[in-house]
């Protein structure tokens, strides 16, 4: 049995959609809008539509060129309680939008069970926002390509919920390191460099908490590194309504398969950390640091993202702006033409400057 | 006739063992390879003469096909010394040796002469010579071997009359030269400088960077040290002499000038094989 959700607009009977902007829940149609509070007040109604996953009775021989054993088992099909169309997603997706009317649906049990977030951060920004930051992103960029920042590109910016872990560790340090301190001074004839060496032994333990890591196959590790910091003093309890109006997913990755990521992610800085405690030396050298890290806490919880892909030239630049900051992360492409236009102006204009003082200086010819 | 014979055979000793010493009588010319004719050889005898009171310089010009197991300029040297040649008191002469044997060609200078013709300049006087001696014209070699040293010779006096405001031929080549570096530095420079702004434009489009490596999610107070030791070593101490800036000995007029010693006399020059 596959439940979809779709919230209503207690004046009309549309569909509502989150606001990041605004905080409040939008009726594209008769222009209500609600907070939270409004909502359970005035009774938001759900419209919900219960079907059985569907089933083959007709006979129709077909052949198509995909795997069709993992099809079956990625794929979840739904019906779309606005317009009764089949909603088709893959395993992960736990909000989405009707393909043929649009309509913002929440697929409920997706969230269920130890797939229930423990909270979520919403959206804070809007998608007009958005493209303005991927705009100013783009802003006094030379080498990039005229067309690239076209309005049509920019509607394809999408507004998702990234599932996350958060993770509290505990991780015990033993650094040691070579540290030397210069001294130089001169006299008339001799100039003197003394240097003092010094073993640094630093050890003791250090409290993480609240180190976010994705817990989604389909987002590049990197990019959502990138999109930090996250204000998780201003998370939610995890209410469903605000997925509304975007797309969401469930992790499908466990705070096990992420601990190495996470590890690596905070080695470095365990080692800096201790690095920069205590006496300061002028060249530090030889260092070895063993770390013993363990997590006992990890907290499951939605971060709003919003994100463009856009193949450009064949191929594809993928671009994400944290959804409550506005911090815009991405990789634009380049374009050679520009680049070497850029070149040959820069070179012809400090070969001027250059050679004119190379000129002055070499007493002419 | 015993007495004779001795004399004879001492005669005979002294001209193969000796170098010979030539007198001034002889001119200016001492063709032991006889590669000018009579005429050639009054002609540049004249030339000669006449530059060599003008300059204040002895101008000489020998050949020869064996050099007693010396070098060319070593052999041309002692041939300066026995002949008592140069004037003034720094025996300031200019000797163009020409060695048949090895096809080796030098420009010999004494006193005086080492100040004025520099190795730049004994490096364009060898220039313009070689062409000449390569192609068997030796005495239009050699005039255009004078053409030169009265052309450095007058260049010389005229630049001790006012060193301030005369610009020797070395100043403007040594110009022409530190000019056209820096132009080719400029031209490195202007292509390192494009070449970074362009790389700096495109890593401008990736900012895709860790917000942090960890440490901002330590929590307030969250760092505990059991044990904090910076335990001494060792010292040392590098002591390095300070280079003083020695001002630049070279002569604004022309350069340095090599030189060897024959005799414990110095004498300068250059040249090369034709």
């Amino acid at each position: 049995m596959q439940q979809t959700i779709t919230y209503i607009c207690p004046s009309c009977g549309a569909y509502l959609r989150y606001d990041g902007a605004k905080q409040t829940w939008l009726c594209d149609y008769c222009d209500s809008e609600y907070t939270k509070e409004d909502l359970e007040q005035r009774g938001a109604k759900t419209t919900e539509n219960t079907t059985q996953q569907p089933q083959n009775d007709t006979n129709i021989t077909f052949h198509e060129n995909v795997d069709t054993a993992q099809t079956q088992e990625n794929l979840c099909a739904y019906v779309c309680p606005s317009c009764g169309a089949e909603i088709v997603t893959d395993d992960a997706t736990a909000a989405t939008f009707c393909m043929f009317c649009q309509n913002p649906t929440v697929i409920p049990q997706k969230f269920t069970g130890k797939y229930q977030p423990s909270a979520i951060v919403p959206f804070a920004t809007d998608k007009k926002q958005a493209q303005q930051a991927f705009l100013k992103l783009c802003k006094g960029k030379k080498l990039l390509p005229p067309q690239f920042t076209s309005k049509q590109r920019l509607e394809k910016i999408t507004g998702i919920y990234v599932p996350f872990w958060l993770f509290d560790c505990k991780a015990d340090f033993d650094y040691h390191a070579t540290g030397e301190n210069v001294t130089l001074w001169s006299d008339s004839t001799y100039r003197y460099t003394k240097t003092d060496v010094y073993h640094i032994v630093r050890s003791g333990y250090m409290d993480f908490e609240n180190i976010p890591l994705d817990a989604s196959e389909n987002m590049e590790d990197a990019m959502m590194d990138a999109l930090e910091p996250f204000d998780f003093t201003k998370k939610q309890p995890f209410d469903m309504r605000y997925l509304s109006g975007f797309f969401a997913e469930k992790y499908q990755y466990e705070p096990k398969d992420l601990f190495q990521r996470m590890e690596n992610r905070i080695s470095h800085g365990i080692q800096n950390k201790a690095a920069e405690s205590g006496r300061q030396y002028d060249h530090v050298h030889g260092v070895q640091c063993r770390t013993n890290i363990q997590s006992d806490k990890q907290t499951y919880l939605l971060l709003p993202v919003w994100m463009l892909i856009s193949n450009f030239n064949g191929k594809k630049y993928l671009f994400a702006m944290n959804g409550q900051t506005g911090k815009m992360v991405g990789e634009l492409p380049c374009d050679g033409k520009q680049a070497v236009k850029w070149f040959f102006v820069i070179f012809l204009i400090v070969l001027v400057i250059t050679a004119g003082i190379a000129f002055v200086m070499g007493g002419g010819f | 006739m015993k007495k004779i014979k001795i004399c004879f055979l001492t005669i005979c000793m002294i001209l193969c063992f000796a170098v010979p010493v030539w007198a001034r009588t002889e001119g200016n010319v001492f063709d032991q390879a006889k590669l000018f004719t009579t005429q050639q050889q009054q002609d540049l005898t004249e030339q000669a003469k006449a530059l060599s009171e003008k300059l204040g310089l002895d101008i000489l010009f020998l050949t020869t096909t064996d050099t007693q197991g010396v070098s060319a300029k070593e052999y041309a040297a002692q041939f300066f010394i026995d002949g008592d040649f140069g004037f003034g008191e720094t025996k300031s002469g200019v000797v163009f040796v020409i060695d048949m044997q090895e096809h080796d060609a030098q420009i010999v200078t004494s006193g005086e002469a080492i100040e004025i013709y520099t190795d730049y300049y004994i490096s364009e006087m060898w220039d313009n010579v070689k062409p000449y001696l390569s192609d068997g014209a030796y005495h239009e070699g050699m005039t255009v071997f004078l053409e030169d040293v009265e052309k450095y010779g007058l260049a010389y006096q005229a630049y001790l009359e006012d060193p301030e405001h005369t610009v020797s031929e070395y100043q403007v080549a040594q110009k022409q030269n530190k000019t056209l570096l820096y132009m080719g530095l400029a031209v490195v420079i202007s292509l390192a400088v494009a070449g970074v702004c362009v790389f700096g434009m495109k890593q401008g489009h990736k900012n895709v960077k860790p917000y942090t490596d960890g440490r901002a999610y330590l929590k307030d107070n969250g760092m505990h040290m059991t044990n904090s030791q910076d335990r001494f070593l060792t010292t040392h101490t590098i002591r390095t002499r300070i280079q003083k800036d020695n001002d630049d000995d070279h002569s604004s007029w022309g350069g340095d000038s090599s030189t060897f010693q024959v005799d414990n006399r110095d004498f300068g020059g250059g040249g090369g094989k034709f």
